[in-house]
């Protein structure tokens, strides 16, 4: 199974995902601010139907599924090929479950992600003759998450002139308390850290072209994401783009031969 | 509102690639409060920030609940910021984001009540900046009085 790897480190994502959601319980259960009386507000005409598919009772079902797939998904090595088949699947929909209970998503560009890299190893084992186009998949929406994100900040005179970070540092909710509670930087700082960013991201495709360039991309990449854990708390991001880079090497690799 | 409600069926297939592409708004969440029943001017009391950020802990890295609740709050009230620029105060009142938002300040204000009775509000600031680089807060929504 090409997708190996991936899907292992996809489990290990999704369990400590799935360990959250039950740690969050008071915050989605009836009596919480994500209650389903409060989400099925916006559904008009369904709410009486919103409120039966996003009350606490399913949730509490789609976490359950979700933390059996996740084990059985971590053990794939020793299961029948239908059962690895059968994880990923309940992991991919119950991922596309609670995007919609919390309206879209509930961690930003980390659901999409883990949602694709599930749909991708669900597709290569369902069908081994599409497990190398699920590899370059997973590859292409890898690259373009930097490269786009790159161009548009490329674009964008706030990033130029490193105002955005700036903002971002001193000004973001997002921004996590504690260790990385950051003094203000120098203006000067912030340029050429913009930059760097910038830099980074628009040069990253150049990854795929030879070992030393993808090991340099995807070591600095894995840095990238452990920094912005520790500025902004984003472990979800960490974890799913490290079990991506895994198919980005493999893609890398199979393209160009024996490095 | 109901395209927003359906546009949360497709958002997790449409690939997001554009990771703290502008400045935000960065709206912050303020307080006040009174006990149950007393009637005060708007002018009388603070407003206060809602204290409501997570510290670091190196755990997180592999389970980091409150952190990632945080962060799903923050995306509700940048949400509520730019619903609040379209829709109407009565229509907003009754909103998803706003039930929500008013359900979490409640239960982040639970420990300050003391086992007294008391109202509470919020209101929405959210970042501007001027054309020198200064950054100011700006008030784009104040909730009525609820009970907390």
């Amino acid at each position: 199974m090409i997708l190996f790897w991936t899907q292992l480190l996809a489990g290990l994502a999704c369990l400590l995902q799935t360990l959250e959601y039950l740690a969050l319980r008071s915050y989605w259960s009836n009596s919480g601010p994500w209650s389903a009386k409060n989400l099925s507000a916006e559904y008009g005409r369904f709410r009486a139907l919103a409120r039966i598919g996003f009350s606490q009772h399913v949730l509490e079902l789609m976490i359950a599924a979700r933390f059996a797939a996740s084990i059985f998904l971590l053990g794939s090595f020793l299961a029948p090929q239908i059962v690895t088949s059968l994880s990923l699947a309940a992991l991919a929909l119950s991922t596309l479950y609670i995007a919609v209970r919390f309206r879209g998503s509930f961690n930003g560009g980390s659901d999409s992600m883990t949602f694709h890299v599930l749909l991708s190893c669900l597709v290569a084992s369902l069908w081994p003759h599409l497990a190398l186009t699920s590899v370059h998949y997973i590859t292409a929406l890898v690259v373009l998450s930097y490269f786009v994100g790159g161009i548009v900040k490329l674009r964008s005179a706030n990033w130029r002139s490193g105002l955005a970070l700036k903002a971002i540092f001193e000004h973001s909710q997002a921004r996590h308390a504690g260790l990385l509670s950051l003094r203000p930087l120098s203006a000067n700082s912030y340029l050429l850290i913009s930059w760097l960013i910038i830099g980074w991201e628009c040069l990253f495709p150049a990854a795929l072209l030879n070992s030393s360039l993808l090991w340099f991309f995807l070591i600095s990449g894995g840095v990238f994401h452990f920094a912005n854990f520790l500025v902004f708390g984003l472990n979800r991001f960490f974890w799913i783009w490290l079990a991506a880079y895994l198919a980005v090497y493999l893609s890398a690799t199979l393209r160009n031969g024996n490095w | 509102m109901l395209d927003g409600v359906w546009a949360n069926w497709f958002r997790l297939w449409i690939p997001s690639w554009r990771f703290f592409d502008e400045v935000g708004s960065a709206p912050k969440i303020f307080f006040q409060i009174r006990p149950r029943g007393e009637v005060t001017g708007d002018s009388n009391t603070i407003w206060e920030p809602l204290q409501d950020k997570p510290g670091f802990r190196a755990i997180g890295l592999f389970f980091n609940p409150s952190g990632n609740i945080y962060h799903c709050r923050s995306n509700l009230i940048e949400r509520l910021a730019l619903e609040s620029q379209i829709v109407q105060s009565t229509e907003l009142e009754n909103s998803t984001s706003y039930l929500i938002l008013a359900d979490w300040v409640r239960s982040n204000l639970k420990p300050l009540a003391h086992d007294s009775e008391f109202e509470f509000r919020f209101k929405l600031t959210v970042l501007t900046i001027s054309g020198d680089g200064q950054a100011h807060d700006t008030d784009v929504l104040a909730s009525t009085w609820m009970t907390a």
